[in-house]
């Protein structure tokens, strides 16, 4: 009977614990190819709200919209055409689904929709925007970016202060100036933005961020970008089947202080990468171009989460891309 | 009424017109943009590229139609030229809004390769698009290939590009604005030459389904890109140099320093477009320092020769602030302002923290709301009132320009305070990390409404003027 | 009762099915995901490290430093051991087809495959030289090192293995490493070789990172950059020509333009 009752104990720990990597599964899975066009429970996005979509629609017919879209948008099928007509003609497209993946994904959106029904019952916390304060213009900014907002400000308070005086000398009209000091004082002024325009040159143009041959990174990343996520391998990624072959790192971790090289490409249309701090500015960037890789060296000044945004419009879902890393 | 004349006001009405639907298209977006109106969220991006594709355009034409109206001052632009440029634009404006508005085509303005092919829009989408901008990029061609033929119909290259003055001699006259526009066509038709092959290029892919280099095509939009504004800027800046001295009763002339500046730019302007591939890493090393090099020159000849000049002929000078003169000097001020912006962006080590972040948006909406636009709408305000002679309620006046002063600058700052944040630009909606932008974005739209404001009593302003002139 | 959940017998086939099950389902994901971060980890760490200096013995018995081999041109290390079931043979073989599409060996690298199994003499390496077809090659050497020296190396360039002792077989890496002066340059992983990544690694090796790539049956127009095979640099395409062909015309048909109209030209008065 001893036997039994734990023959009975792994049979519950293994439904519960099998569950919950299905569930598990099913929520990558939506998060990687649903969330950047639907949410559960959040309200239409560019497509429709899937909240109890598993009680609207019949499962089959579900599982073979999510594993074929197209094919089904070709066939007009009416069900399709009607949501295309409703979503302003965005298709949805064919992501590869497989069936045991549909199936794990119908069952997380059956899940979710189920504790978001229970959430709701308990009144939705209102979210209502704070008023922006004074923090909202100057709070957090630093670096380059702090640099660059004050000299543009102090260059155009002198450009504004400039055209302001020249307007209101035109209340003391004289009938001709005296060309002879304007060009002598335009000489000076040549010379004056002269030196600020080489100076800043000499100044700013050993800054680039790109890669030198003569220093060699401590760690290499490879990143491919897909609309609309990025995956990280330690192997170059350049094609789907690639991807299928070599191992994605789900969960990047990198050490603090070294010199990381990102190794970036992209697998359809021109993404951007870029690494956003702890206090959400942007510490560097590049491009992920079909067909090229460039090469982004970091180092990351402390511990903790980096979020990467795309920063080159991509399509419909361009502001859901993001991925994070963190730094140890 | 004479051709010309006809031509002139219809090209008034049309920007008026687009003006109103592109600013509104474009306030949408931070409507969206500041959460206030999320069930329209999809139609974000379609909207950003019809502001996008329509501004720029919209911008080009009728700092075209400036251009062509003082040049023909001096020589004979073919009027039915023009006319046939305008049926092309608004055919061309026809498919463009076909596929934004029916196919939802979404590609941003630049469409850049390979997006137009993978956005999920229908295929006619992307085929009205590429055909919109095949009927611009043609009509505009021949229309500036026309100007140009008018220009070297009275003057040797040499004379319209000021090459004698720089070798030292002092005649023939030769027009700051003849000279000017000379440089921006012969510019503008490396531009739509640009334009062309990417389209070419476009067209080959979809018949023959052989790939294209993205690298190659996004150097060649940006060309394109880059050339088509900066342009736009230059035309209109002719038109300044142009009615400058009938307000201040000083003369304006080329000389020596003025050919130097604008042969220097047409140089400039063909190579300052790197600086949009900076943070393509792959890009060659010493374009990008050519970019930086050739951004950072081309501030020396606006700043020092043509806005020096401007405020020369300015100073104590018996000015009589009119709104047609008003807006074009703050217009100056607002190249000015926007070109430091710019200078700033273009510098690779600070893009590597600016690009793509609302900065941009930032610099090149200073240079074109409060540069480009002004200097058109007070040009067009002259024309008009130079056709009228209506009384000028200078008081009044004055109300109109501070409106759009105000307006547009407190909308610019939030730009440039989102940019210096971190901000994205062309993001629907800011993740949670940067509410800061939607907030910035709520706020930017009160600054809006008090330009759309000015803008409407503007229009109120120069439009009695265009209603009378059509019985001249 | 034909079925009896009772009895002894199928008690003890069900408690082992489910055992298995959760084996499958719970454990052997997550230790999926452990390995993969594990093999970053590896990999990425190895790489620019200085490989140690061993002593490897060839099936000649003639006997000899890694930095002999790696002074004059750069050596690709790679593991395998002579009763491998699994993916050496595979792998080995693989590695020889790209060798001969790619080309290079000996001008430009050596191969160096060590086993990593203290049980494998020269007798089984020059086997195993034998069954991949390259005994002749003498640029791709075949060796052993000792027990001691396997771990070293092992650690220093991204290599694992371990002794599945129900099967006797070892459990391990399909990599190369590719080893400049002494110092790991890069870590081919997978038990295919791709000639693609090989020449990017050959590229690599060289001092010189390949911008670009191609995947396979992808047709591009004109492309801004090509890989010259002959002096294994990269250079300009036509496509970089193409960028200057708009400034070029338009400077031309200005020229053109001013030039037809100077018959029409009506000559400039000193008005």
């Amino acid at each position: 009977m001893k036997k039994f009752s734990a023959m009975i104990a792994t049979l519950f720990v293994l439904i519960m614990s099998g569950g919950a990597i299905g569930a598990n599964s099913g929520e990558n899975s939506f998060q990687l190819k649903c969330a950047a066009c639907h949410s559960i429970g959040g309200g239409d996005q560019i497509g429709p709200d899937l909240m109890g979509v598993t009680k609207r629609r019949d499962p089959n017919w579900l599982s073979q919209w999510i594993i074929h879209p197209d094919k089904m948008l070709n066939e007009k099928d009416p069900i399709a055409m009607e949501l295309l007509k409703k979503y302003n003609q965005v298709p949805m497209p064919n992501l590869g689904v497989t069936e045991a993946e549909a199936r794990d994904l119908i069952d997380y959106i059956a899940a979710q929709s189920e504790t978001q029904k229970k959430d709701s019952a308990v009144p939705a916390q209102q979210t209502t925007q704070e008023p922006p304060s004074a923090g909202v213009f100057f709070g957090g900014l630093k670096g380059v970016q702090l640099t660059a907002l004050v000299v543009f400000f102090v260059l155009s308070t002198i450009v504004v202060f400039v055209f302001w005086q020249i307007a209101k000398s035109t209340r003391q009209p004289v009938p001709t100036i005296d060309m002879k000091s304007a060009y002598k004082l335009r000489k000076w002024f040549f010379f004056g933005t002269a030196v600020l325009v080489f100076g800043t040159l000499i100044a700013t143009l050993p800054k680039t961020p790109y890669p030198d041959d003569f220093q060699t990174p401590d760690r290499l990343v490879y990143v491919a970008a897909k609309q609309f996520g990025f995956s990280f391998s330690s192997e170059p990624i350049t094609s789907a089947s690639d991807a299928g072959q070599s191992t994605i790192i789900n969960s990047l971790e990198l050490p603090q202080g070294a010199l990381i090289e990102f190794r970036v490409t992209s697998l359809d249309v021109n993404h951007g990468f870029a690494l956003y701090d702890a206090d959400h500015s942007i510490i560097a960037q590049t491009q992920a171009m079909p067909g090229y890789t460039n090469r982004l060296r970091v180092r990351f000044p402390k511990p903790g989460t980096y979020q990467i945004l795309c920063l080159e419009y991509c399509g419909l879902a361009h502001h859901l891309m993001h991925a994070a890393v963190t730094v140890r | 009424m004479n051709l010309a004349h006809k031509n002139t006001l219809n090209w008034i009405m049309v920007t008026f017109v687009l003006f109103i639907v592109l600013l509104l298209a474009g306030m949408f977006m931070r409507i969206i943009q500041a959460n206030m109106f999320s069930s329209a969220q999809s139609w974000f991006y379609p909207m950003m590229t019809l502001h996008g594709v329509g501004m720029a355009g919209l911008w080009w034409v009728a700092s075209i139609a400036c251009a062509s109206r003082v040049l023909s001052r001096y020589t004979a632009p073919s009027e039915c030229v023009s006319r046939f440029a305008l049926y092309g634009t608004v055919l061309g404006v026809l498919f463009l809004l076909a596929s934004v508005f029916l196919g939802q085509f979404a590609a941003g303005w630049y469409f850049l390769y390979p997006l137009p092919f993978k956005g999920g829009w229908p295929t006619w989408a992307t085929l009205s698009f590429l055909l919109s901008i095949t009927i611009l990029g043609a009509t505009w061609l021949v229309w500036i290939l026309d100007l140009l033929r008018s220009i070297a119909k009275k003057y040797t290259i040499g004379q319209a590009l000021g090459w004698h003055y720089i070798l030292g001699k002092t005649g023939p006259d030769v027009p700051p604005a003849v000279l000017i526009t000379a440089v921006s066509l012969i510019a503008g038709v490396a531009c739509l030459l640009s334009g062309v092959v990417v389209l070419l290029f476009f067209y080959y892919e979809m018949l023959t389904g052989v790939a294209n280099d993205a690298l190659l095509m996004k150097n060649l939009t940006f060309l394109f890109g880059h050339l088509l504004v900066n342009l736009s800027l230059y035309l209109a800046v002719a038109a300044v140099y142009d009615v400058f001295p009938s307000y201040t009763g000083r003369p304006w002339p080329s000389n020596k320093i003025v050919a130097i500046s604008w042969n220097s730019v047409l140089v400039i302007v063909l190579l300052a477009y790197f600086h949009h591939l900076y943070m393509d890493f792959v890009q060659p090393t010493y374009f990008q320092y050519v970019g930086q090099i050739a951004s950072y020159m081309s501030s020396i000849p606006a700043a020092v020769v043509t806005v020096f000049g401007a405020i020369a002929l300015v100073y104590r000078a018996p000015v009589r602030w009119s709104l047609g003169f008003t807006l074009m000097f703050f217009g100056l001020m607002g190249w000015g302002i926007g070109g430091i912006g710019a200078v700033i962006d273009s510098t690779i080590a600070v893009n590597s923290k600016l690009h793509n972040t609302l900065w941009v948006p930032a610099h090149f909406h200073t240079y074109m709301i409060e540069g480009l636009v002004l200097m058109v709408l007070g040009y067009f305000y002259h024309y008009c009132q130079e056709k009228t002679k209506l009384q000028e309620n200078l008081y009044f006046q004055k109300i109109i320009a501070a409106l759009i002063l105000v307006g547009g600058y407190g909308f610019l700052l939030m730009f440039y305070l989102s940019g210096a944040h971190s901000i994205p630009r062309r993001f629907a909606v800011y993740p949670a990390d940067l509410s800061s932008g939607a907030q910035l974005s709520g706020i930017a739209l009160i600054f809006i409404s008090i330009f759309l404001l000015g803008l409407v009593l503007y229009i109120y302003e120069t439009g009695r003027r265009w209603v009378k002139s059509l019985d001249v | 009762m034909t079925f009896n959940f009772t009895s002894l017998k199928s008690r003890t086939v069900w408690i082992k099915i489910f055992l298995l099950l959760t084996v499958v389902f719970i454990i052997a994901p997550l230790k999926a995901q452990e390995q993969e971060k594990e093999i970053l980890e590896k990999v990425s760490k190895s790489l620019y490290n200085q490989v140690p200096d061993v002593e490897i013995s060839l099936p000649n018995n003639q006997k000899l430093l890694l930095s002999e081999l790696w002074k004059d041109k750069p050596v690709l290390i790679n593991f395998f051991y002579r009763e491998c079931t699994g993916t050496c043979n595979p792998f080995l073989r693989s590695l020889k087809t790209t060798v001969e599409k790619v080309g290079g060996i000996s001008e430009d690298y050596r191969i160096l495959s060590l086993s990593f199994d203290p049980k494998d003499g020269p007798r089984e390496v020059a086997a195993m030289a034998e069954a991949v077809g390259v005994e002749k090659q003498k640029d791709w050497m075949f060796g052993t090192i000792k027990p001691i020296d396997i771990q070293k190396i092992s650690d220093a360039i991204g290599f694992w293995y371990r002794l599945d002792s129900k099967t006797g077989q070892f459990d391990h890496a399909s990599s190369i490493t590719a080893v400049r002066n002494g110092k790991v340059i890069r870590v081919l992983l997978g038990s295919l070789v791709t000639p693609t990544r090989f020449r990017d690694m050959l590229y690599e090796l060289k001092g010189t990172f390949v911008p670009t790539y191609s995947n396979p049956g992808e047709n591009v127009l004109f492309r801004c950059f090509r890989v010259d095979e002959l002096s294994k640099s990269v250079k300009f395409g036509w496509g970089m020509l193409i960028l200057f062909i708009p400034g070029f015309c338009a400077l031309l048909i200005a020229g053109v333009l001013f030039h037809k109209s100077s018959h029409s030209r009506e000559p400039m008065g000193l008005s």
